[in-house]
């Protein structure tokens, strides 16, 4: 028989040969194999058949496939060409502008410590509010933060006030993991620089009080580190992401301690200030350029980003 | 770094990652898109699409056979061409001309081992093959390529294309049957130790 018609025999044949029958089937057509020739000539067949279909040559891929950056993490569009210029002004903003509040930080006395909050702290509230929809700046801006957490909790500890003493220690704790600081300082210092501190917050929070600008401090750090775990494909590190957020909730019971003693920093400051007043002045002035620097270029590269999608 | 570890850090987006795991399989992709469309650059740029999706859709990647899931992709990425050609029928899908010569040139793996008259005639009957499996339906045509010629077994076949391991059976036997009949007509085109033979002693 040299033309097979499809039977169920066919199928039977077909899966006896890549051994797929179940015990009993392949009995019962083992058996039928022995008396039945037909059935040994179409089992011979599929065989002939596989074993060609083997022998097919392998076909080698011409070429490379592997992905570019821009196959793997965009869609259809492209991105802007401006995009790239974006993101290095975002990112050269943002390093100078740590390095200028870390040197601001530095040079200032521990004694004024608390002034040194002030910059900080506007600077911390009002980029990190500003930029809570920007998810690169998140990670910038965390360091940022904890960065002068490690400076102050160090500053705070020999600080003389009883009352506060405490309160601030408890917060230091962690206020170190969540870079939470600017709000003890945004507390702690509105007194003498009251007006663009109050200026800058109040542009950003609804109300001026002294606990309530601690707040929205707060809050953006908090929101911060969850847009910072968003991105993950080309940006700065975000490894600041999870920590600082359950650390936040703790700080904001000690935040609240605070409350009462904003006033007692305050008055070294009016004593002696202002020989450092240039100083402070200079690198304000230097922070709030690379501030706005860091905003702009941030609003930039989330904007062109959100075109592309 | 071995396959599992390579994966875990490409589903982190290691881009890096997952071209050596594109690096692996993109022989076994093109041809398996290759042997579903019978036309090297439909099969290029559905091979380029395949990896592309599965990077972008690692993250549905569970465990089990990556080879499977890849596979997948690419079948399903072939299929997609397929029904726009059936749309809109432009390209040839008969790899032959007139005079049974192959137009496009095949990417044959060479053997280094094989003599060129060998090498040769295992080109013609990869052409052979293909012209035959170009007639067969798009199922059809699917089982014979991952279980016949990528080796693939029924269990892994039956992964590929989400069906039952009754469907997979019955397809490759079908398939198979028509295969042997293409391959058949064929005849004294294909060497002697590749014939079929078309007496049967029964």
């Amino acid at each position: 028989m040299t033309n097979q018609m499809y039977s169920k025999d066919w199928e039977a044949l077909s899966a006896y040969l890549d051994n797929q029958l179940g015990a009993k089937e392949r009995a019962r057509l083992e058996a039928r194999l022995q008396t039945e020739p037909a059935l040994r000539g179409a089992l011979e067949d599929i065989r002939q058949t596989r074993a060609v279909l083997r022998q097919a040559p392998r076909v080698r891929a011409p070429r490379n496939f592997t992905l570019t950056p821009e196959m793997a993490g965009r869609r259809a569009t492209r991105r802007p060409r401006l995009y790239p210029a974006f993101q290095l002004a975002f990112a050269v903003a943002s390093i100078l502008f740590a390095f200028v509040v870390v040197g601001d930080l530095t040079t200032t006395s521990p004694i004024l410590s608390d002034v040194s909050y002030a910059p900080v702290a506007e600077q911390a509230a009002e980029a990190p509010a500003e930029a809570e929809t920007f998810a690169d700046g998140a990670a910038s801006e965390s360091i940022v933060v904890e960065e002068s957490a490690a400076g102050e909790t160090q500053d705070e500890a020999p600080y003389p006030s009883s009352e506060e003493a405490p309160s601030v220690e408890k917060a230091a704790e962690s206020e170190e993991i969540a870079g939470v600081a600017p709000e003890d300082g945004a507390a702690g210092a509105p007194d003498k620089v009251t007006p663009p501190a109050d200026h800058e917050m109040m542009s950003v929070t609804d109300d001026g009080e002294e606990p309530a600008a601690a707040e929205p401090a707060e809050a953006p750090p908090a929101e911060v580190p969850p847009r910072g775990d968003d991105e993950q494909t080309t940006q700065s590190p975000n490894t600041p992401g999870p920590p600082p957020q359950p650390a936040v909730e703790e700080s904001a019971s000690a935040e609240e301690d605070l409350e009462d003693a904003p006033t007692q920093p305050t008055q070294p400051q009016d004593i002696s200030a202002e020989p450092r007043a240039d100083n402070r002045e200079f690198f304000r002035a230097v922070e709030l350029i690379l501030g706005i620097l860091v905003v702009a270029s941030g609003v930039g590269t989330l904007y062109l980003r959100q075109k592309a999608r | 770094m071995d396959e599992v570890g390579l994966i875990q850090d490409a589903k982190k987006g290691d881009l890096n990652a997952f071209n050596r795991l594109v690096l692996a399989y993109q022989d076994m992709s093109f041809n398996v898109a290759y042997r579903l469309l019978s036309d090297p650059a439909s099969a290029e740029d559905a091979t380029q699409d395949a990896f592309i999706k599965a990077f972008r859709n690692l993250h549905r990647f569970r465990g089990g056979s990556f080879k499977a899931w890849l596979m997948r992709i690419v079948t399903n990425t072939a299929y997609d061409e397929l029904r726009r050609r059936k749309r809109r029928p432009t390209t040839p899908l008969e790899p032959l001309n007139a005079d049974q010569e192959a137009i496009e040139t095949p990417y044959w793996i060479a053997d280094p081992s094989e003599k060129p008259e060998e090498a040769a005639l295992r080109a013609e009957l990869g052409q052979a093959i293909q012209n035959c499996l170009a007639r067969l339906s798009d199922d059809f045509r699917t089982v014979v390529v991952l279980v016949d010629i990528q080796g693939m077994d029924y269990a892994e076949a039956a992964g590929v294309v989400k069906k039952p391991l009754g469907t997979i059976k019955s397809r490759l036997a079908r398939a198979r049957l028509r295969m042997r009949d293409c391959l058949r007509g064929f005849g004294e085109l294909l060497p002697a130790t590749f014939r079929l033979e078309k007496e049967r002693q029964s």
